[in-house]
């Protein structure tokens, strides 16, 4: 390091030190949401849709909010209509019609929330959902992104089965319909990924050149997993509201990111937020922001003028605890005869999820150029896919978790469905 | 060896002043008892006789008298009813480790122990581990002076885990002290420097 960096003034670096959260967390007295407590606090348990996509077709909450110690039920009519964001550079972002709900009418995924019940204690809420009379349509989906791909193939939303870029600046992604034809399935044969149409490109150099230069040239199918991050400490979120303004308390990796969040799913002021996080139980990732359910409780306890906890169970972590998005690769790269990259042509398939549109297919290409330095590259992506996984990735995933090399999979071809 | 018995990890007894804060410490938790369990509220689902039993246990050297519900489970016990938080339900089914207390002396996952089981059992949680003065148990000891673990959810149950092996073992290797403590979960995968700093304490344990 220059000796004449004003910058960088290490206190720490090369010296014992202990953190000053360690004590807490080894005497048990480090306080997690979980260990929260409030004066006459509710519990909140979800309905969870117990189909991939779905459209409720009746409901009738009377018999549930009539049992004893049921507070109250929060419906998506109660949630306040998708807000604008302003994005990092101060631009507005419109509300995207197609943006996650904490709850909603249409899940489109299995185990996406549909209804809250706020209750004097988990046994009653329990009891309360068993008796809510609730139907629902069942609606086409998709597991694997490539069935959607298919001629003919379901849509995992009404409305498509991709996100296309927007149209102009300030605007969201909307969702369209691209299908592969036959042909593109043919070409690929049973070895390889198909490459039909894409939705984004981009090169640089003479990508054709290089591969006819190469001494060799690799062409091979790659997939990374859908990756659960399961931290250990589940979603749970506590909230109340106090002067009019809401406290909320729950674990994070950013408490800079989640307030806005909160302010703009619940369309208040950040100056109205007191965002309580003394520790959080791993993240790895998926805890960035707040999830959007954590907009339950604050509802709750607005409705019901009482303290709400919302106790997330590991089961529910299945299903709203996020993941790693998939992606399926073809690449296609040409060495000299010393081992030099000359050209990479690479192409990828990610399973989006049915919400916001992911970045890491998109990543995937920048971090093989620059961690291979290939002197052509072409990336072509059909990387924004919306398939409803059980899964559906982080709300802003920022981490480079999509470098290709160590998540290489050659589990290609996959067995076939059924 | 360090003996886990809590009568020795306070060797002075409880103090008259230790005895009121635990007896306002059960009061003040009592207004969450309700939060797993709730007899007359539970509506039809609850079953026949599912009510509140007052029984005594006894918990970090002292008897603890509570109202529990025939399927409640020591963890919701514990956590709800007694306000000791230090344990965590991590999974709720017998697989994460983060719930382990020691009945008498043994490692036992809580969530997966019906608390009207252990009532005449001897159960010791992390929040006995240090002393009322501050000062850590030595395992706790070994564990700061190595900085073990991450985000720490999962530490309480590790260190109880730990306490009851070495009594079994007090002086593992480090392979025999991994085996131990196999029944609990990291996720910040941090098992190396978690072993490291267990095996420290370990070794402060026997240096008494």
């Amino acid at each position: 390091m220059p000796k004449n960096d004003t910058l960088f003034t290490p206190k720490l670096t090369g010296r014992n030190y202990t953190t000053p959260d360690l004590r807490a967390k080894l005497t048990g007295t480090a306080r997690f949401t979980d260990d929260f407590r409030a004066e006459g606090m509710l519990v909140c348990k979800l309905l969870t849709s117990p189909m991939p996509h779905a459209r409720v077709k009746h409901l009738d909450t009377r018999a549930a909010l009539a049992m004893p110690g049921v507070r109250a039920i929060l419906t998506p009519d109660d949630l306040p209509p998708p807000a604008d964001s302003v994005s990092d550079r101060g631009e507005v972002i419109k509300a995207s019609p197609w943006a996650e709900q904490a709850l909603t009418i249409e899940p489109h995924y299995q185990g996406e929330p549909v209804l809250a019940v706020a209750a004097t204690n988990e046994a009653a809420a329990n009891a309360a959902i068993d008796v809510i009379e609730i139907e629902f349509e069942p609606l086409p989906f998709v597991i694997d992104p490539l069935d959607s791909l298919r001629p003919g193939g379901p849509n995992a939303r009404i409305g498509g089965n991709v996100w296309l870029p927007p149209q102009k600046a300030g605007e969201q992604a909307m969702v369209g319909e691209i299908k592969w034809t036959t042909a593109d399935f043919e070409a690929a044969g049973p070895e390889q990924l198909p490459m039909g149409k894409t939705t984004a490109e981009w090169s640089f150099g003479d990508v054709a050149a290089g591969l006819a230069q190469a001494s060799l040239v690799l062409d091979e199918t790659f997939v990374t997993p859908n990756v659960s991050h399961q931290a250990l400490e589940t979603r749970s979120t506590l909230a109340w509201w106090e002067n009019g303004k809401l406290h909320l308390v729950a674990g994070t990796q950013s408490t800079i990111q989640t307030v806005p969040a909160i302010a703009r799913w619940l369309k208040m002021d950040v100056d109205d937020i007191i965002f309580v996080s003394e520790y959080t139980g791993g993240g790895f990732g998926g805890k960035i922001t707040a999830s959007v359910a954590s907009i339950i409780p604050a509802l709750l306890a607005k409705k019901t003028h009482t303290p709400v906890m919302m106790r997330i169970s590991r089961e529910d972590v299945q299903y709203i605890g996020r993941a790693r998005p998939s992606v399926i690769g073809r690449m296609q790269a040409g060495f000299s005869k010393e081992g030099r990259l000359l050209a990479l042509d690479m192409f990828v398939l990610m399973d989006n999820g049915p919400y916001q549109q992911q970045n890491d297919g998109f990543i995937s290409g920048r971090m093989a150029s620059l961690l291979y330095q290939p002197k052509a590259m072409r990336w072509r992506g059909a990387a924004r896919r919306c398939s409803p996984t059980p899964r559906p990735g982080p709300p802003r995933p920022r981490r480079a978790d999509s470098r290709p090399a160590p998540y290489w999979d050659r589990s290609w071809p996959r067995p076939p469905a059924g | 060896m360090y003996d886990i018995n809590v009568e020795e990890i306070r060797p002075r007894g409880m103090t008259r002043r230790q005895f009121i804060k635990s007896v306002i410490a059960a009061g003040t938790v009592s207004f969450s008892g309700s939060l797993f369990t709730g007899p007359a509220e539970a509506g039809p689902k609850t079953p026949p006789g599912a009510v509140e039993r007052l029984i005594t246990l006894h918990v970090n050297g002292q008897q603890r008298r509570v109202d529990v519900m025939p399927q409640e489970t020591l963890a919701e016990t514990l956590r709800g009813k007694l306000g000791l938080t230090g344990l965590k339900v991590g999974c709720d089914r017998g697989e994460c480790g983060a719930c382990t207390v020691l009945i008498d002396d043994v490692p036992q996952y809580s969530c997966s122990i019906l608390t009207s089981s252990v009532r005449s059992r001897k159960i010791l949680t992390i929040e006995c581990l240090s002393r009322p003065d501050g000062n850590l148990h030595p395992l706790q000891q070994g564990v700061l002076d190595e900085q073990g673990f991450q985000c720490g959810y999962c530490a309480p149950g590790f260190l109880m885990a730990t306490l009851g092996f070495l009594k079994t073992n007090p002086d593992p290797t480090r392979q025999e002290l991994a085996h131990g403590v196999s029944g609990n979960l990291c996720r910040c995968q941090d098992y190396d420097k978690i072993l490291t700093a267990l095996m420290r304490g370990a070794e402060h344990m026997r240096k008494g």
